[in-house]
């Protein structure tokens, strides 16, 4: 009896896994055979369909994809840049990420070691080398160039790469002693990052590789920004005065306004809009120009606007967006700075209105 | 035997949660900020966008200027559009209900050159949804099904 039914049970283990092999199989393939199109579909926006790069690092470049260790690589994709335009893909699974790493390798080999041996140098000595050599690239404190990162709008066409921010955990996390040593010596033929292999000494290289890790340990976590990501407030005006008063008040905080549009506009017909909620839209081209340098993306969240609209009860209100936490979305530093003005004369317009 | 069994039976229930797991990871990444590029002109790119888009059943309400503000001013820009879009009875409802995600109504679709290229942005729905915790349980099913379709409109471009 125990016989027969254990006979079953295997059989009918040996069945399911049979239908289960097929599952598996594709799936590996899947992750492996579709390496291009997981890259175009998370990569290329960035860093273009052939990796020529874009708002991000033209990964194609022989002398760059040759010095990015498989590691660095996967890491980088992992955890992303905080604070910079780079996001993290910690959704993506390991055998993703994987394809995704072969498809780039049919760019280049990988000739950078993959030893993870940290390198012994005196980092004193290295950030006067640093300072000499590197900084007018790479910023005084290895903040990177802070044009910001589009092709379009921050930089000359020309340039296939903005030097990177140094300092940045995502980057330290990701890059051995071995690889910076390795783009240290070897330059970046095609992009403006030259081979140091014949100025600086192998010691002084090893200085600098230690400068730049020093930098690692003093990394801190930016707060997480939990305030509001809406800020309403109530008008003690009616309706068309408190329209009226943000209007003037924006005009005179140097922001130029546009033509006020009803939220649902264009959504309906001009006879079935709510015209109680209003939308007054402004912008400063000053701001909005300096913006877009750092973050060619930032108009999916601009204009600046405030939107007016009356409850059923009759309350009058006021709401628009908290900028600084929106703004957090795009993961770039920069951009924060900027955003905090805006938001500064955000607030300052609220205020004169309301109280 | 019994303990055969029982081992046999562990050994494919394992077998059976690896095969779970590996097939269930071929998940979408939740980027905050949705981008698509296109080897298009910015021009064709702007008309065939708010052609998926009103394909997707959206109405678009109306397209900002971004680089003619910019040139007016003085400031050398590429080309830069801003289609705001969305639909009447969900963008009604919402609003109502909630009208502290004004501001982020109706959905905007930034298209902006690059060269020769393309590219269009907008922000993931449920990524503003994260941040409005106390919003998320009432309307995940809306916003997972804006970001569900955002991404087959930017699918198109790719």
């Amino acid at each position: 009896m125990h016989s027969l039914s254990y006979k079953k049970t295997l059989n009918y283990l040996i069945w399911l896994s049979l239908t289960l092999l097929p599952v598996l199989a594709s799936s590996s393939l899947y992750a492996q055979e579709n390496g291009a199109a997981l890259y175009k579909q998370h990569c290329s926006a960035c860093h273009s369909n052939t990796g020529e790069g874009g708002i991000g690092l033209p990964l194609a470049t022989p002398s760059v994809i040759e010095s990015l260790p498989d590691s660095y690589i996967k890491k980088t994709i992992i955890q992303g840049r905080p604070g910079r335009i780079m996001p993290a893909f910690d959704q993506l699974s390991a055998d993703e990420v994987d394809a995704i790493v072969g498809h780039m390798r049919l760019w280049g080999e990988q000739k950078v070691s993959n030893d993870t041996t940290p390198i012994k140098g005196n980092a004193l000595k290295g950030k006067a080398t640093y300072q000499q050599h590197c900084a007018s690239c790479h910023g005084q404190n290895l903040e990177g160039n802070t044009l910001g990162t589009g092709v379009t709008f921050s930089r000359d066409r020309s340039l296939p790469v903005m030097p990177p921010a140094l300092n940045n955990a995502g980057f330290l996390d990701a890059a051995s002693d071995a690889m910076l040593k390795y783009s240290i010596s070897h330059g970046r033929i095609g992009t403006p990052m030259p081979a140091f292999a014949d100025t600086l000494t192998e010691p002084q290289i090893n200085d600098v590789v230690s400068y730049i890790r020093a930098a690692h340990q003093q990394q801190a976590k930016p707060p997480v920004d939990e305030d509001a990501l809406s800020l309403m407030y109530d008008s003690p005006l009616d309706f068309d005065e408190t329209v009226d008063a943000v209007r003037s008040t924006i005009s005179a905080y140097n922001f130029r306004t546009f033509p006020d549009r009803y939220i649902e506009q264009g959504l309906t017909d001009e006879f079935s809009s709510n015209k109680k909620q209003v939308i007054i839209r402004f912008c400063n081209f000053k701001k909005l120009y300096d913006a877009i340098r750092i973050e060619p993306r930032i108009g999916t969240i601009l204009p600046c606007k405030i939107t007016i609209f009356e409850t059923e009860d009759g309350e009058v209100k006021l709401v628009t967006v908290n900028i600084k936490r929106y703004g957090s979305l795009f993961n770039n530093a920069q951009l924060d700075k900027a955003l905090e003005a805006i938001s500064e004369a955000y607030e300052e317009i609220l205020d004169e209105v309301t109280l | 035997m019994t303990i055969a069994m029982n081992k046999l039976l562990i050994t494919f229930l394992y077998t059976l949660a690896t095969a779970i797991c590996v097939v269930s990871n071929t998940a979408v990444a939740t980027e905050d900020i949705l981008t698509a590029r296109t080897s298009s002109d910015f021009e064709s790119t702007l008309e065939k966008s708010k052609l998926v888009l009103e394909e997707h059943n959206f109405t678009v309400a109306h397209v900002q200027r971004c680089d003619g503000g910019l040139r007016q001013m003085g400031y050398h820009t590429d080309n830069y559009k801003i289609i705001f879009f969305g639909r009447l009875e969900e963008v009604r409802e919402v609003t109502r209900a909630h009208p502290e995600l004004m501001p982020f109504l109706p959905l905007k679709l930034a298209v902006f050159a690059e060269k020769d290229e393309t590219l269009l942005s907008i922000v993931n729905p449920t990524s503003i949804l994260a941040m409005m915790p106390a919003l998320e349980k009432e309307l995940q099913p809306l916003f997972s099904k804006w970001e569900k379709e955002l991404r087959q409109v930017l699918a198109e471009f790719q």
